[in-house]
């Protein structure tokens, strides 16, 4: 039995400072950090831990693309996967084609029976690629799964958030598992820090690389990606003047209370 | 037949959602202005339901069929798939909700066609459809173009005359399907609130995060908002944690609320949760934390431990 995990470098916007976009009107990639996409992170996570509860399980880290500044493949050997494969290509790709090319390499893999990926879309993501990989495998999609509650035989008893509550799905199979939670650090669910003799052992381990071109050999190829960024704009930001308040000191409290009655919005 | 547009009404427990409402009224103008017929698609469900959502469309194709009932993202997806056949409207407009989401995906892989998740604005251009999506936290909007057909977008956008609900002659054409069998996911168990708190007319919201900690602290920022006059809202990893219901969240997978007072309680600021409460008027944050990003987008920002202030505040409210 086999898990794969689709996991994705992306880069780190959260809570920058100042412009965003350089003097070409393009975003400041270059000076940003990389990151693990942490609905991925999730997701590894859960492929782990099936794997702690039935050791007949393997996990194999699947990534389309060159390393940017973060190997996640690395990061994943680290955690405990089995192993990994880099999908690599020539120039930029689509999720769309990303989304091909790792139906071809769930294919080339034995015995997969279920993939997990994060559900979060990023910056430059313009769909959620768990669907967009299910159609292409023709497998069903469970998306926003929260926690994998059990596995009965060839079967996934997986709980999801909906609108307005949750929902526990079973799904036969092999199925694509879109995960989409929010964690604090000490939940169960949270996910595993790299392991010190993982790293130690997976340092140089080389990662093997299948081209998309091989991939895709001998099938019809898809047209050219259906979506193109077009342009940035920068958007007019409120502005928020701020005062800070020593919660310890009641009479700033108070002062705050007042202003606040002042405006109508305590009576 | 050429030249149409398809909206996404996706049911709920009482009936048509008013997202899918006000995503037919975010297409009306686009449909008029380009001289293209708008449908609904509706999948399962009763004609009745959908009879009762007045939603200014020229028809509603309403796929029935076993298996239909709940939804489920292969069924649904080949459900449409089979009614588009090679004839696929130019756009569809789906609800941002979870389902929307997953069938825009899974219908654009299948067409290989263009889609956006979250679009604010389309317009059309050339063989294609350019749409925005503000990105970056709210800091910059981007221009996506969208090839193929039928181009697949989500959106929490409205138009001008915003969602109708209510009673309509709408025509109802029932439409037949199977396939639904190929998908053999099964829902065991549904968990659903029915929204009973409308935090969208709320003037007062009093939000807690997971950072609330303990029952005792909890009760506090109750008493806090009873004395405000405001409803409890919270964070999706406080109603996670069993803090409040569902229908509380605020943030991205949740409301999006603009009160008079917004006051934070021991909310980091994750951009998820501030995409839902950035509107506020005044934002009044309470947090340990100094350099919580939540006071970049606060007025009031109060440094300090929950469990000292809130009481503090209690008392000064009833003093």
């Amino acid at each position: 039995m086999h898990a794969a995990v689709w996991v994705r470098e992306i880069w780190d916007t959260r809570d920058l400072v100042g412009e965003i976009l350089d003097g070409s009107g393009r975003p400041k990639w270059n000076e940003w950090e990389g990151r693990f996409d942490p609905e991925d992170l999730n997701a590894l996570e859960m492929a782990l831990q099936l794997k702690d509860a039935d050791s007949a399980w393997k996990v194999t880290g699947l990534s389309v693309g060159p390393v940017r500044k973060l190997d996640v493949l690395r990061e994943c050997l680290y955690r405990g996967v089995d192993y990994a494969v880099r999908i690599s290509h020539e120039g930029q790709a689509s999720l769309h084609q990303e989304a091909l090319w790792m139906a071809k390499a769930v294919n080339q893999l034995e015995d997969v029976r279920v993939v997990l990926t994060g559900i979060q879309i990023n910056e430059g993501d313009y769909a959620q690629k768990g669907a967009l990989l299910a159609r292409r495998l023709g497998w069903p999609l469970v998306s926003y799964v929260e926690a994998i509650e059990a596995q009965e035989g060839d079967k996934l008893r997986l709980r999801r958030a909906v609108e307005g509550g949750i929902q526990v799905v079973e799904a036969p199979l092999p199925a694509v598992i879109s995960v989409g939670v929010a964690l604090l650090k000490e939940d169960p669910r949270a996910p595993r820090s790299a392991k010190a003799k993982l790293k130690l052992k997976h340092k140089k381990t080389p990662i093997p690389e299948w081209h998309a071109r091989d991939l895709v050999a001998g099938e019809n190829q898809v047209g050219l990606p259906p979506v193109e960024i077009l342009g940035y704009r920068p958007l007019e930001q409120r502005e928020f003047p701020s005062q800070r308040i020593n919660g310890v000191e009641v009479s700033e409290l108070k002062r705050m209370l007042s202003e606040l009655r002042e405006k109508g919005l305590v009576r | 037949m050429a030249g149409r547009i398809w909206v996404y009404l996706e049911r709920g427990p009482g009936g048509i959602l008013e997202e899918s409402a006000a995503a037919v009224s975010f297409a009306a103008p686009a449909a008029q202005r380009w001289g293209l017929s708008l449908e609904g698609v509706c999948i399962g469900g009763s004609a009745f339901q959908i009879a009762d959502a007045a939603l200014g469309l020229e028809r509603v194709l309403h796929l029935q069929g076993e298996g239909l009932e709940d939804f489920r993202a292969k069924a649904y997806g080949n459900a449409m798939e089979a009614l588009m056949g090679d004839d696929p409207p130019e756009l569809i407009v789906f609800p941002s909700t979870t389902q929307g989401e997953d069938l825009a995906s899974w219908i654009g892989a299948a067409y290989h066609a263009g889609v956006l998740l979250g679009a604010r604005s389309i317009k059309r251009e050339g063989e294609g459809y350019v749409a925005s999506r503000v990105e970056f936290e709210g800091k910059v909007e981007v221009d996506y173009l969208l090839k193929g057909r039928p181009v697949c977008i989500t959106t929490e956008g409205q138009g001008p005359e915003g969602p109708s609900l209510g009673s309509t002659d709408v025509e109802v054409v029932a439409i037949p399907t199977a396939g639904a069998a190929e998908d053999a996911t099964r829902i065991i168990h549904s968990d659903l609130v029915k929204r009973t708190v409308n935090l969208k007319d709320a003037k007062v919201i009093v939000a807690v995060g997971a950072g609330v900690g303990d029952e005792g602290t909890f009760q506090k920022v109750r008493e806090l908002a009873d004395l405000l006059k405001g409803e409890l809202g919270a964070t999706r990893a406080a109603v996670d944690a069993g803090w409040l219901s569902h229908d509380r969240q605020i943030g991205q997978t949740g409301a999006k609320v603009r009160p008079d007072l917004y006051v934070a309680c021991g909310i980091s600021g994750a951009a998820q949760h501030r995409v839902g409460m950035i509107e506020s008027g005044t934002i009044v944050s309470i947090n340990i934390d100094p350099n919580a990003p939540i006071f970049r987008y606060s007025h009031y920002c109060i440094e300090g431990d929950l469990r000292e202030v809130v009481p503090k505040l209690i008392d000064l409210l009833k003093g």
